[in-house]
């Protein structure tokens, strides 16, 4: 039986193969074993699995000629953009073609009276604020990994990135979508306006993960570079009276262009590993960006620093210039690999939890940490309550793997008690697929698979994404970096 | 209306709760759209329980439902349908919750927007979507027609503004989309779809609104110019430099003119366009944003440029805008009111455009909006009892949407579709996408029960 599935594969591989020849050039189908292999996973890289083809189409054409052949020999696409995902949602298919769109990486054009750029899927995110910045304008949502992480990518999985507390997430920042149907039908959603007439498809498709449908372009919102940028860092001695700090600055009305926290252990780390001048006897640090005209950024310095030290601050400090100011973010953006060089092995989560109960959770974690006897770092978007710890274990060690997902899924499962949410901004993917039962119901998570029916009836589109079905929901997952293999080792993250 | 189902309505609703006699029902059968449908029952349930038993009724009964609010949408959704139930939602208007660290406001559809505003200012907050309507409107309506107002020029669309909702569905499910938080990417964006499908998908029951600061302090400005050109490109300039004001209002030259005839507003008689601007921060902040603000106002027709240098010299500038729908009013109480957008800088295009559908059809127009969107209402001053012009508004209108979908625009940029412009969102909307929208209706609503033969083309 093993073996004649198998060969039935393979037929059905190399009819598949002389067909994408008949609408794409030899060079954009890769099929052999060494050519798959660099696409067999994407920042998540505990999970791996080779596809059936990898194609590498330029133009939209190409992409309907591909879906529309995959849909009639009814074949899985996933859709891939620069694969820095750290959920898996760009994880090959055993049966399907990955479609890359790499190859889709022209920014079309920025119109700076419309104060909006229109790209194709595979431009670099960073790559836009760079075209746009000769014309004073900017492309705000900043991943971590903005230098290398594709707009497509963005789009899929509505990323954030440190700044999206003032200025919201993809979804906030963009206009129209071209995309191409499961029946390799060209539309285009959204509107160059406040709002288009009818359902709000743009926002379905943003985060969708791929399983509605393939973006083939984008139109962005530029926002104008701010006049001035500054940051304070603040000291604790305390980790709940630094997350009582972050709500006191919301409420009194001040959205900070972005709002972080580290607490001991990632400062520690990371000041060994970067030399970011940190206060290393601290319990906690708030690095806290405010941006504006002048005069605005002065008046917020002295309303934070003043809310900062009434929270019990015991040290606060202005970036006295843009290299300090740097500095400063540089060891936040290096916290990861910072924290990897302390153990063996680490696991991240990305729960979010309304900001009011920070101090509550922070303190709560402290305390699953001693009885699990596992250390945790947390480096995190405090402001938005997105929340990243880091449970530092050894996979060596007998035991230690399974107390770490026991104790991981317990923190998520305190997120959703809260009020909270199991990812906020790294999307469910392959990775907390399991974890979508606790958040939602069943009736839930029935509407999205009618959702999703109602885009893609076959399934065709990454199936086993996002959406668990509903006898699935069991067990706890999460990403896991092993001997400090870090995917991407080089990328700021998070 | 059923018997059988009016008495199964009965039994978990309290007399004060049901309307069933016509004359009773009548005034809950139209909206500002002034169009009109008897409806067979009225309902005033007073929990998301009750929501839900009514919506699993109306299927078992096969009855089609209409969410309503306070009736002052313009579109017509709703507008009754001929015996069918009209659920009002006047009586779920509590405030649940205000949680100003987490910057949240959990309400029941039925409260209106002034309330909301109110009681957030009480902390501090307000909630950005501001339509003009304000003072009457719900919530509830805010959010099933997107219904966004001046201020959207920076803080954005009811979308932007509402972390989460708790509904029935069509088929009678109950559903909760969103998060408490501001970051969230846990399967679709259920939220953004419910919000501005008019009613058509799920009935909300309780909304999370995501609350905004008050900016310390305010400054007004009225800039005024010879010409659209001028104006339209101080519009986009304003738009480009990085101080984004809270209000960029726009009033063409007919406007202008009818204000100066029916009011005692005085302004300079070249003028053929007239901005307000608003610009919100830290009071330290303002004197540079206004300077920011003139430097991008220098075009080539500049006329003036006020800075209101109190409260009263506030309302002296925004007499001349709030004297335009009094003014309107007398010269044509019928007028149509559309509310297109076109890309900013096609707005010239589309008023000389409709300057010249103007003189062709020999009716009046005149175009204020919201410009720092493109979004702008498009007035057809006619008057049903000259034959001529009655005649000639319809295939006027007809032509004016072309004219905007010829210009890259969009036919209604917060009013919404509803009964109105049905006919015409099928020259916008590519068949495909309201193909897969028709699904979505589907997945929501197998029955058809929600609103139906509304929003679409039929």
């Amino acid at each position: 039986m093993q073996t004649s599935k198998h060969n039935q594969t393979a037929i059905q591989r190399s009819t598949l193969i002389d067909a994408l020849r008949t609408i794409l050039v030899d060079d954009a189908i890769l099929f052999e074993q060494e050519d798959l292999k660099p696409y067999e996973c994407d920042g998540l890289s505990a999970y791996r699995q080779l596809p059936l083809v990898v194609v590498l189409p330029e133009t939209i054409p190409q992409v309907q000629a591909i879906v529309k052949l995959c849909q009639q020999h009814e074949i899985p696409v996933v859709a891939r953009g620069a694969g820095t995902g750290l959920s898996g949602g760009a994880l090959p298919h055993s049966e399907g073609v990955l479609l890359s769109l790499a190859r889709f990486n022209q920014i079309l054009d920025i119109n700076v009276q419309q104060r909006t750029a229109r790209v194709q899927p595979g431009v670099r995110n960073l790559a836009i604020s760079e075209a746009a910045k000769k014309f004073g304008l900017y492309y705000a949502p900043d991943p971590s990994s903005q230098i290398a992480c594709s707009i497509g990518g963005n789009v899929a999985e509505n990323s954030g990135g440190v700044h999206c507390l003032k200025y919201g997430l993809t979804v906030h920042n963009i206009q129209q979508l071209k995309i191409i149907t499961i029946d390799g039908e060209l539309i285009e959603i959204g509107a160059q306006g406040l709002d288009a007439p009818g359902y709000d498809l743009l926002a379905l498709l943003t985060g969708s993960e791929g399983m509605l449908g393939i973006i083939v372009e984008i139109t962005v919102t530029l926002l104008p570079i701010p006049e001035r940028v500054q940051v304070l860092l603040a000291a604790f001695d305390d980790v709940v009276k630094a997350g009582e700090a972050v709500g006191n600055i919301i409420s009194a009305g001040i959205i900070p262009a972005g709002l972080e926290m580290m607490d001991k252990l990632a400062i520690q780390a990371a000041e060994a590993f970067v030399h970011a001048g940190y206060p290393v006897d601290a319990e906690a640090i708030l690095l806290c960006e405010l941006d504006g005209t002048n005069e605005e950024v002065s008046a917020h310095i002295l309303t934070v620093r003043k809310i900062l030290q009434d929270s019990g601050a015991t040290e606060v400090r202005t970036a006295r210039d843009e290299t300090e100011r740097m500095t400063f973010w540089k060891g936040r953006k290096a916290a990861f690999p910072a924290v990897g060089r302390l153990s063996p092995d680490y696991y991240c989560m990305d729960g979010t939890i309304p900001r009011k109960h920070l101090p509550r959770v922070l303190k709560t974690m402290a305390d699953l940490s001693k009885a699990y006897g596992l250390p945790v770092a947390n480096v995190f978007h405090a402001g938005d309550g997105n929340l990243h710890p880091l449970i530092l274990y050894d996979a060596n060690k007998p035991g230690e793997l399974e107390r770490t997902e026991a104790f991981g899924g317990k923190i998520l499962e305190l997120c959703v008690e809260v009020g909270g949410t199991i990812t906020g901004e790294h999307g469910v993917g392959i990775e907390k697929i399991n974890q979508m039962c606790v958040q939602f119901k069943p009736l839930e998570l029935t509407q999205f698979h009618a959702i999703k029916a109602a885009f893609d009836p076959k399934g065709l589109l990454n199936p086993g994404k996002a959406v668990p079905t509903l006898h699935r929901c069991a067990e706890f997952g999460a990403m896991h970096i092993h001997h400090g293999e870090l995917p991407f080792p080089e990328l700021e993250r998070f | 209306m059923n018997t059988d189902f009016l008495q199964a309505l009965g039994k978990f609703l309290s007399n004060e709760q049901l309307l069933s006699k016509p004359d009773e029902c009548w005034a809950y059968g139209y909206d500002n759209s002034r169009r009109h449908g008897q409806p067979g029952v009225v309902v005033f349930p007073s929990s998301h329980a009750q929501v839900l038993q009514i919506v699993q009724l109306c299927n078992q009964y096969k009855v089609p439902i209409v969410p309503r609010g306070r009736g002052t949408g313009t579109v017509g959704a709703a507008v009754a349908i001929e015996n069918g139930l009209v659920l009002s939602t006047e009586r779920m208007n509590r405030i649940i919750r205000t949680d100003t660290a987490n910057r949240y406001m959990i309400v029941e559809p039925g409260v209106l927007n002034q309330t909301v505003q109110d009681q957030a200012a009480d902390h501090g907050f307000f909630w950005p979507p501001d339509p003009s309507s304000a003072a009457f409107c719900t919530i509830g309506g805010n959010l099933a027609y997107n219904a966004a107002g001046p201020r959207a020029v920076k803080y954005g669309t009811p979308r932007e503004n509402v972390l989460g909702l708790r509904a029935i569905t069509g088929d009678g499910k109950e559903i909760k989309t969103g998060v408490l938080t501001t970051k969230g990417v846990v399967g679709y964006d259920l939220t953004r779809l419910l919000i501005g499908s008019e009613g058509s998908l799920a009935i909300i029951t309780e909304a999370t609104l995501k609350l905004t600061p008050l900016p310390e302090a305010k400054r007004t400005i009225q800039i005024i110019y010879a010409d659209i050109e001028s104006a339209t490109q101080a519009v986009a300039s304003i738009m480009q430099q990085s101080v984004v004001p809270c209000a960029l209002e726009f009033i063409d030259g007919a406007a202008i003119n009818m204000v100066r005839e029916y009011s005692s507003v005085d302004l300079p008689e070249q003028a053929g366009a007239m901005l307000m601007v608003e610009v919100d921060g830290q009071e330290a902040s303002l004197n540079s944003a206004t300077a920011s603000i003139e430097k991008a106002a220098q075009q080539s027709g500049l006329l003036s440029f006020q800075v209101a240098a109190s409260q009263q010299a506030v309302n002296a500038l925004w007499e001349t805008r709030k004297a335009l729908s009094p003014a309107l009013r007398n010269v044509a109480p019928k007028k149509l009111n559309e509310d297109v957008v076109v890309p900013i800088t096609n707005i010239p295009r589309l008023i000389h455009g409709l300057e010249e559908l103007s003189s062709r059809y020999g009716i009046p127009i005149v175009n204020f909006g919201h410009a720092g969107n493109g979004n702008i209402h498009v007035n057809l001053l006619f008057d049903p009892d000259n034959e001529a012009q009655a005649a000639n508004a319809h295939t006027c209108l007809d032509e004016m949407f072309t004219l905007v979908l010829a210009l890259d625009g969009t036919l209604s940029g917060e009013h919404g579709v509803g009964l109105e412009k049905q006919n015409y969102i099928g020259r916008e909307l590519d068949p495909v996408a309201m193909g897969l929208m028709r699904n979505i209706k589907l997945v929501f609503d197998p029955n058809n029960i929600l609103n139906p033969d509304k929003s679409f083309p039929g």
